[in-house]
């Protein structure tokens, strides 16, 4: 495989809290290679939009901290060790990132064209370009309403004049992307960004994102809790529990052929079109806290196939056919 | 709905509290006034007088009628006569209202200077050695009775250190600049006369200074506590994320929105303002209207305190009407009504 | 829904003790209260000069060992006044506040829980009264019933009372749709006895934490009022007053007016703290664990 977009290894970081540290990312591997969307699924505390957050230093630094040895290797250089400063040079032009709740991410007092504009203002000042003649206004504006068409706002003149409160949910989702992609990144995390939209929304921005892809060639790191979403968007999926990375694999074989117990279980708790006789299966017990996580393998408390060497010491990832990895001691 | 539509139906949502306010002001000057007639003519008037006065204002009709020709005379200009200066009092306010209008804007001026980049850096870094000691300085100041600050900075500058005239708004041994606005400093601006530009500032410091510091303490607990609720939100998250540096995502991203909590309170602000103006312009004898207040208290002078009554409360209701026509400029959520 | 839940209070007292400034704030509004109540009980007895006997050999002395604080320019103690004259900040406070409080806050929570014409007229009402700067308008109704430390109380009350309305109103209209009030009427208790019995001593809390940051408000306001002159008249040691009667000699005697104010101050000063300390600790949002 070439050389990865973005790299993260032994990411570790906890938060210190008043009820104790929470250990939310316990030594985590990934990553995201160029033109491709990688999904990381998992369910609500199992960490991934901490991890999201972490690539970009965007969890708030004084509770929480990145452990030593922590890497995330992004162009050549460890994001991990830069300064709040350097950080910021990387965030927007080299990885963007959207949210969940777009209602509350955009910014009530700036229209969307302006805030759109500093995404294009920023990438244009920090090009090296032999003439560094600064656009006007309108051909800023020219840009702004192309990134408003790349996300298939027809309208776009009308729709820059808007302030945030004035659009429908898929819309400021929307805009969102097109004020995440006008700075060009090459790296685009999304987290979970369909999942406060209704379902026929949904599947327009999905679809719409698919299309970006294409178009424009930005990888696009996806996080959600969905398989559906996932299964629908992603070239790879990582399946996440407890702060570890704890299957990785293409998306056709994940679902086909889940090796992890969680996958597994994950995976018969939904409910199928095709069959709808079968039973479902819950996953007993529940997230384990993460303040006091179990010994050895998270899962092992919830695992109907747990061992003596489980309780002991966490498995790591191993690359058990091409493209499929897993952490299980099954294995 | 539009900016116009929405500044209308404030203007009009005011009629209503105007009427209220001069049927207070009436009902004070009439009703609860022992003796009306002798209270506007004066103590030392004559019996004669008093009842030319009871005449003149109608003081022996029903109540209703009073009123009616009380707003008749406040809409026509005629606000009544000081029995201490015998003049009208509406001549004596317009005529010492711009040097109260200077001192508020040269103090908010500086309130907000300091106030708000205090604020900012407070929230910031919450909980941090600065933050305590911004909080504690600021509501100190918000605790401080007005007089003890114009006391304090009176005898320190004017009777210690000898650096600062010590009342007066102007030096009698100077020509006063070309009258414009009224307002010294812009006036002499204006005209270009340093001289009287030198002596209005030197002059307006300490009362400056005084009233500023009384209300800084107030917009640094506003700016704090609206910028704690900012920084809070995901829209600061995106600005981050977008590639901003901190320093915009602070001021541009942050701020703005922390403005508008801010600009609400400063009607509140403003009578918090006038308040300690009164005390302040009476220390260091500014010709103001705070001054004239108090000096027509300690005179007795009815009329006059009840022309003062109405003309600040007037001011904060302008003010209060402002405040709600800035925020919605500031935050366009609102004028979807 | 008792009001005085005996974990709630070990927690509010909890978090008291751990904010410093308040506890600071506390000790010292214990001290002047207790002061307040000796020098009520005592009157003359206790303090080093009659607060009123004046002394021609004795004006204008800076403060020294014999006179804390300095002699005024008629001679007489400047510190036997100022703890002569602690009771009637003390008194202006307590009456106002209390009394706003009772009626304000009766008329309110009455206003809000019947709604319709009574809750307009209330808030229209207290629209007009709130429109006026408060100093203002203590001062309109002072000179026009004329000056006294009665009057003076008077006119604060005037002024006073349309917040405590406000507040009790909205706090009523927050009670006023939850399902114990339905119970209540659906128990056919009439409106006055529900709002008695129910509304009331629920909106008691915030009504009385609110009151303890105003008690600053109204020394204040009060002290300006004194200082103008519509106050306690002379030679009665009101601590506002003294600051007045000092100014003329501000250059030569500073102690005459700057101490007295200084002590104002630190009464205010030490209101704001526990209040605010008080506040903090009855907001759900700011108490930890």
């Amino acid at each position: 495989m070439s050389e990865p977009l973005l790299s993260i290894e032994n990411v570790r970081l906890e938060f210190n809290t008043e009820q104790g540290t929470v250990h939310a990312l316990r030594g985590v591997d990934l990553s995201v290679g160029k033109n491709e969307v990688v999904g990381l699924v998992g369910e609500s505390g199992c960490g991934k939009t901490v991890l999201g957050l972490a690539v970009l230093g965007l969890n708030p630094m004084p509770p929480a901290r990145l452990l030593d040895g922590s890497q995330i290797l992004f162009q050549g250089r460890n994001l991990a060790e830069l300064t709040p400063h350097e950080l910021a040079l990387v965030r927007g032009t080299g990885i963007s990132m959207i949210f969940q709740e777009p209602a509350t991410s955009l910014n009530p007092v700036f229209t969307i064209g302006d805030q759109i504009s500093e995404s294009i203002r920023l990438r244009i000042q920090r090009q090296r370009n032999e003439d560094k003649s600064t656009p006007s206004s309108s051909e800023i504006d020219e840009q702004v309403y192309e990134a408003l068409r790349l996300v298939r706002i027809a309208d776009p003149e009308r729709i820059a004049r808007r302030y945030p409160h004035e659009l429908s949910g898929g819309m400021k989702q929307r805009a969102m992307i097109a004020m995440a992609m006008a700075a060009k990144p090459s790296l685009l995390i999304a987290d979970e960004p369909t999942t406060a939209l209704d379902v026929t929304i949904q599947a327009q921005i999905l679809r719409l994102m698919r299309d970006l892809m294409n178009e424009v060639k930005t990888s696009i790191l996806f996080i959600t809790h969905d398989l559906g979403v996932i299964a629908e968007i992603a070239d790879r999926v990582a399946v996440m529990y407890a702060g570890h990375i704890v299957e990785e694999a293409p998306v056709g074989q994940l679902f086909a052929e889940p090796l992890h117990p969680y996958t597994q279980g994950l995976l018969a708790s939904l409910p199928r079109l095709s069959d709808l006789d079968r039973e479902i299966k819950q996953l007993p017990g529940s997230v384990p806290d993460a303040i006091n996580p179990p010994s050895g393998c998270s899962f092992h408390p919830r695992c109907e196939f747990a061992r003596e060497e489980c309780r002991t010491e966490s498995p790591k990832l191993k690359e058990l056919k091409v493209g499929h990895k897993v952490a299980c001691y099954l294995y | 709905m539009g900016l116009l539509k929405f500044c209308l139906k404030r203007i009009i949502s005011i009629i209503p509290v105007l009427i209220g306010v001069t049927l207070l002001t009436f009902l004070i000057s009439r009703v609860v006034v022992p003796n009306p007639a002798r209270a506007w003519a004066g103590l030392k008037a004559s019996q004669a007088t008093v009842q030319a006065i009871a005449i003149r204002y109608h003081l022996h009709d029903p109540l209703y009628l009073q009123y009616y020709y009380y707003l008749r005379d406040l809409l026509s200009g005629d606000w009544g006569t000081s029995p201490v200066n015998s003049q009208p009092v509406l001549d004596n306010l317009t005529a010492f209202f711009p040097a109260t209008l200077e001192l508020a804007i040269v103090a908010i001026i500086i309130a907000a200077a300091l106030g708000i980049p205090l604020g900012v850096y407070a929230a910031v870094h919450q909980d941090k050695g600065i933050d305590h000691a911004a909080r504690l300085f600021s509501l100190g100041t918000y605790c401080a009775p007005p007089f003890l600050m114009a006391l304090l900075m009176q005898l320190i500058f004017s009777y210690w250190f000898r650096i600062l005239p010590s009342g007066g708004r102007f030096s009698p041994l100077y020509p006063l600049p070309h009258k414009i606005t009224g307002l010294l400093i812009l006036d002499s601006i204006l005209s270009g006369n340093l001289q009287a530009l030198g002596i209005a500032l030197i002059h307006i410091s300490l009362p400056a200074l005084s009233l500023a510091l009384l209300t800084f303490g107030l917009i640094t607990r506003l700016t704090r506590s609206s910028m704690l609720e900012v920084l809070r939100q995901d829209y600061v998250r995106t600005a981050r994320a977008k590639g901003l540096v901190e320093r915009v995502v602070i001021f541009k991203h942050a701020l703005r929105n922390g403005l508008t909590s801010i600009v609400t309170v400063m009607a509140l602000l403003f009578a918090f303002m006038l308040s300690g103006a009164i005390v302040i312009e009476y220390i260091f004898n500014w010709p103001g209207i705070g001054r004239y207040a108090v000096q027509s208290i300690l005179s007795l002078d009815l009329p006059a305190v009840m022309g003062t009554t109405l003309v600040f409360t007037l001011i904060i209701i302008s003010v209060n009407l402002l405040a709600d026509i800035a925020y919605a400029v500031l935050d366009p959520r609102i004028r979807l009504d | 829904m008792s009001l005085f839940d005996k974990t709630e209070l070990r927690l509010t007292g909890v978090y008291l003790l751990r904010n410093k400034l308040s506890l600071a704030g506390g000790a010292i509004v214990a001290a002047y209260l207790a002061l307040t109540v000796v020098v009520t009980l005592t009157g003359k007895f206790l303090l080093p000069y009659d607060p009123y006997v004046q002394n021609f050999a004795q004006t204008l002395l800076p403060p020294n060992s014999a006179h804390f604080f300095g002699t005024d320019d008629l001679g007489r103690d400047i510190f036997s006044r100022v703890i002569a004259g602690a009771p009637i900040e003390a008194q202006i406070a307590f009456v106002v506040v209390l009394i706003s409080l009772a009626f304000g806050g009766s008329l309110g929570a009455f206003a809000g829980y019947l709604g319709g014409m009574a809750e307009e007229l209330l808030m229209r009402i207290t629209d007009v009264f709130l429109s006026f700067p408060a100093l203002v308008l203590a001062m309109a109704v002072a000179i026009a019933i004329g000056p006294g430390l009665t009057n003076s109380m008077m006119a604060l009350l005037v002024v006073w009372w349309p917040w405590y309305a406000r507040i009790a109103r909205g706090e009523a209209l927050a009670i006023k749709n939850s399902q114990y009030m339905e119970a209540a009427h659906a128990a056919g208790l009439r409106d006055v006895q529900i709002v008695v019995r129910h509304v009331l001593p629920n909106i008691l809390m915030p009504l009385l934490v609110y009151a303890t940051l105003d008690i600053s408000n109204v020394i204040l306001t009060g002290s300006i009022l004194s200082f103008i002159g519509l106050g306690a008249q002379p030679p009665q040691p009101e601590w506002g007053r003294m600051v007045f009667d000092g100014q003329d000699y501000l250059s030569g005697a500073w102690w005459m007016s700057v101490l007295p104010a200084l002590a104002i101050f630190v009464v205010v000063l030490a209101f704001s703290l526990f209040g605010d300390g008080l506040r903090d600790a009855f907001d759900p949002k700011l108490r930890r664990r």
